[in-house]
């Protein structure tokens, strides 16, 4: 029996906004009722269009915003009942812009080693040594350590952030479009680099995408997110081949296939 | 040829930068007819938006552009002055750009847009342009019309505003419009409803369109003809059935293999990549554009050897064996050898 | 979509000093600048008096370009015959102290409160916007004026009440930049990677806010150094014998036709100085800002 890493129940998110100077606050609810369960080993790829509430959900998987009700338990435990440093070792965030999740101040190593020194390594030997074991790990030369955000380019910059997520071996990954803001060329290397240490290393990942051929390539679970509401899961094949809901559906066929004989076909 | 909005010739851009000089676009032609659909594929930094910028004549005060042909409709826009180009602009070729929410003004109504526009370059006014705003609202797609005339472009949502932005665009009847990344930054299930309407409307005033993506997908979705564009060259171009049938130059067939197509490749095998990364293009070029980006999904295969024919007066410029207008070009001689292509002596 | 594959070859640092070569305006700013600094620090050893040696048989002398001047005074005696050059070096000292004073203490308070509600919003925003709302209502130079009337003037007292006035542009400005840094990925990261709050505002968004910081910076010790100048104008600010420029100007009015210089030779030099440091932070401005990265 696979191990359960991430167990959320009905998670309810509500965001207050401001209707305007004196008209009072409005109630946006971000994420409505969702629960979702992900084994050891598994992608979970959360699918869905702006606004439905997909980074909210990321947020609260990663402890960093507090759920209006529900419950979310990573490895067993309450996430809420988790030392932030703990937190901190079992699940880790990739984000989709390579140009704001790295601090354009910060050297690369500086970046990289960041985890290390957060959870207390006080030897700058072992860091270097993990940061460029890591670095090694995802790809980049060892020159880079000493080198600066603005000098990578966006693909040398996503590896810098993938290096840190997984310096300190955590066990789930959760990628927010780890390669919409990257060029065709180097969304495939990264994919390929994610698909090997998710072997390498038996990670979990959560990959939240709008990018359904990407989500075909990489997942073996696939949920479906609509206004905050979950509409559909299912195996990827199971989904792929016969969605249920309409906006599955929906989503299914805006796929643009790079076949110009496809182009007025409808599924 | 009566049929032919834009001809462009030999074009190149140059950006000092820094004591250096950027080769941003280097001798680049490309053509569009009537009612044709030509997309300029590539990836950052292949000069496609600047090929763009520099037809308009809107490049950033530095830049340096030389082109031997600038032709809109058969007569020369190489040397109009910043007045006659003002004129050009929005009436004869229009632009939509990627971000509709930049490029609609935030403190105008939409009605107020439609009708400047009409009022500036069709002379049209009062309760004339206002019918005209409503019946083109209503060609993309837009309905209730009237309602949508009164509203701020924040009220919009994406989708919406790159409809308005069309509406905007085609108000003047252009000859050509040139779209750069229409559909990046709207949502899946929009994007193929707005490149729809974008064909049905070229097909319908017959607009010249060219359309400026990194998308293959959209390519397929939209394109009659395909440029690709790889450091500032165009290596390949042709119908875009030829295109996606024969690759022919291996960064194309690397950016094909690139991409995750459902059903391709089991799951957890590596997708097809290109190693490496685009070279600078600062300074003179003295090495092979494609070094170390061959990889090796590519020329291995007996099946991927091209058959050329070499194209008289061009170097390193080829036709596809048994077809007239698919192209390709080498940037040099170690490229075209790595190829492993099969060139026969032919004519033309 | 990415922006084309990064071009620069260099570290942050190398090339912000060719484009600092390259700007006129900091260039003259910094020169002008250093050059008071070095004068201030300088003084015992340039100044050819004492600043408060008065010497009534010489007063009023003219400087030394008119024809009745000497060299023995180069620009001039005052009305108590003190020498005019020397007084104006050891003032340098005087609109320095104030000027960095001030910036100092109010760039601790404003910065602190600025970075508080960028970073916390809710109500800590609040509490700062409501207290940065009162601050803007007050008159400085009546407020300064009324407290050095009941306290008496002095160079602590000055510094202390410009200190205590002349935060709020330091507060509008750093939060606005950590509002914007804020939301940047980078500080969600540090926050999963476990990074205590502490942590985060010092080593994530203070360096990135720092550039903000040392323009609004230069740009207040020039206020600050006007506004001393005013107050001591007044006779509220630094008092006598202290050669503060300001005083210089109010003591030299009465004596303003006849003897020009009295006036003239010290607001040159302040006008140079404030100038010099609006350059200095114009250009720093410039120089660091993103829009200036080709």
């Amino acid at each position: 029996m696979a191990e359960v890493m991430i167990d959320a129940k009905n998670i309810v998110k509500d965001f207050k906004i401001s209707k305007g100077l004196f008209r009072g606050k409005e109630t946006l609810r971000a994420v409505d009722g969702v629960s979702l369960q992900v084994l050891r080993g598994e992608i979970l790829a959360i699918v869905g269009e702006s606004g439905c509430g997909k980074t909210t959900l990321a947020k609260i998987l990663l402890g960093l915003l507090q759920q209006d009700s529900g419950t979310v338990e990573l490895c067993g435990s309450k996430i809420e009942q988790i030392p932030r440093l703990e937190l901190a070792k079992m699940v880790q965030p990739i984000f989709q812009d390579p140009y704001s999740s790295l601090n354009p101040r910060k050297s690369i190593g500086s970046i990289i080693t960041l985890p290390m020194r957060v959870q207390g390594e006080k030897n700058s030997d072992v860091w270097m040594k993990k940061a460029l074991q890591t670095m090694d790990l995802v790809g980049l030369p060892a020159r880079m350590f000493d080198q600066y955000p603005n000098q990578l380019s966006g693909g040398q910059r996503q590896r810098v952030a993938i290096a840190r997520a997984l310096i300190n071996s955590p066990k789930i990954v959760i990628c927010d479009e780890p390669t919409s803001a990257l060029d065709v060329s180097v969304q495939s290397q990264i994919l390929n680099l994610l698909n090997d240490l998710r072997e390498e290393l038996n990670l979990t990942y959560v990959i939240i995408s709008h990018n359904l051929a990407v989500v075909e390539h990489m997942a073996t679970q696939v949920a479906v997110m609509y206004f905050g509401e979950k509409v559909e899961e299912a195996e990827t094949d199971q989904l792929f081949s016969n969605p249920q809901h309409s906006y599955t559906k929906t989503l299914l066929n805006s796929i643009l296939s790079p076949d110009p004989r496809q182009r007025n076909k409808k599924n | 040829m009566a049929d032919q909005v834009l001809n462009v010739e030999n074009l190149s851009i140059d950006i000092p930068l820094s004591g250096d000089i950027l080769h941003a676009v280097d001798g680049i032609s490309i053509s569009v007819n009537k009612g044709e659909t030509l997309c300029i594929v590539g990836e950052s930094g292949c000069g496609k938006s600047l090929t763009s910028l520099a037809i308009m004549d809107l490049l950033p005060q530095k830049a340096v552009r030389t082109v031997d042909k600038l032709e809109l409709n058969g007569s020369s826009i190489l040397n109009y002055s910043d007045r006659q180009m003002s004129d050009v602009r929005g009436s004869k070729i229009g632009m939509i750009f990627q971000e509709p929410m930049t490029s609609l003004n935030p403190s105008f109504t939409v009605e107020n847009q439609m009708v400047e526009t009409l009022a500036r370059h069709r002379n049209i006014r009062g309760k004339e342009a206002k019918k005209l705003a409503v019946q083109m609202l209503e060609k993309v797609g837009i309905t209730p019309a009237k309602q949508r005339l009164k509203q701020y472009p924040h009220q919009l949502s994406g989708g919406l505003r790159q409809r308005v932005m069309i509406a905007m665009t085609l108000l003047c009847e252009p000859e050509l419009i040139i779209a750069d990344e229409p559909t990046t930054a709207l949502d899946v299930t929009i994007q193929a409803q707005i490149l729809e309407l974008l064909t049905r409307l070229q097909a319908d005033f017959n607009t010249g369109l060219i359309l400026i993506t990194h998308d293959l997908g959209v390519v397929a979705k939209s394109a009659d003809r395909v440029a690709v564009m790889y450091a500032g060259q165009i290596v390949e171009e042709g119908s875009v059935y030829e295109i996606f049938d024969n690759p022919s130059h291996p960064y194309t067939r690397g950016l094909l293999s690139c991409i995750p197509v459902p059903g391709k490749i089991k799951r957890g095998e590596h997708l097809g990549s290109i190693p490496g990364m685009v070279p600078s293009l600062i300074g003179e070029f003295t090495e092979c554009r494609f070094a170390g980006r061959w990889g090796d999904t590519l020329g291995k295969e007996e099946e991927n050897i091209a058959h050329l024919t070499p194209i008289e007066g061009v170097d390193y410029a080829f036709l596809v064996h048994g077809t007239t207008d698919h192209v390709v070009r080498f940037c040099c001689n170690s490229c075209l050898k790595k190829s492993k292509s099969k060139i026969s002596k032919g004519v033309n | 979509m990415t922006n084309s594959p990064q071009i620069t070859s260099t570290s942050p640092i190398s090339g912000v000093k060719s484009r600092v070569l390259r700007h006129k305006g900091m260039m003259i700013g910094s020169t002008i600048v250093v050059l008071v600094v070095l004068i201030a620090i300088l003084a015992p050893l340039i100044a050819p008096h004492d600043p408060y040696h008065q010497d009534l048989l010489n007063r009023l002398k003219p400087p030394v370009w008119d024809s009745r001047g000497t060299w023995e005074h180069i620009f001039g005696t005052d009305h108590l015959g003190r020498d005019y050059l020397s007084r104006l070096i050891y003032g340098s000292r005087i609109s320095l102290l104030i000027g960095i004073g001030a910036a100092l203490i109010s760039g601790i308070i404003g910065t602190f409160l600025g970075v508080m509600a960028g970073y916390f919003g809710g109500r800590v925003d609040m509490v700062v916007t409501f207290l940065i709302t009162v601050r803007l209502s007050m008159p400085v130079v009546l407020v300064a004026l009324a407290v050095v009337a009941i306290v008496g003037g002095s160079l602590q007292v000055v510094i202390g009440v410009l200190g205590l006035l002349l935060w709020d542009r330091f507060a509008v400005v750093m939060r606005s930049s950590t509002l914007q840094i804020r939301s940047m990925d980078y500080v969600t990261a540090a926050r999963a990677v476990g990074c205590s709050t502490t942590r985060i505002l010092m080593t994530e968004v203070m360096p990135n806010v720092v550039n903000n910081l040392i323009v609004i910076a230069t740009l207040e010790i020039a206020h600050a150094i006007i506004l001393e100048a005013a107050l001591s104008f007044l006779g509220l600010g630094v008092q006598p014998p202290l050669p503060s420029w300001g005083l210089m100007v109010s003591e030299g009015k009465d004596m303003m036709l006849f003897e020009p210089w009295l006036i003239t030779i010290p607001g040159v030099a302040l006008f140079a100085l404030v100038l010099s440091v609006n350059l200095l932070g114009d250009g720093m401005r410039d120089v660091t800002a993103p829009e200036n990265r080709n």
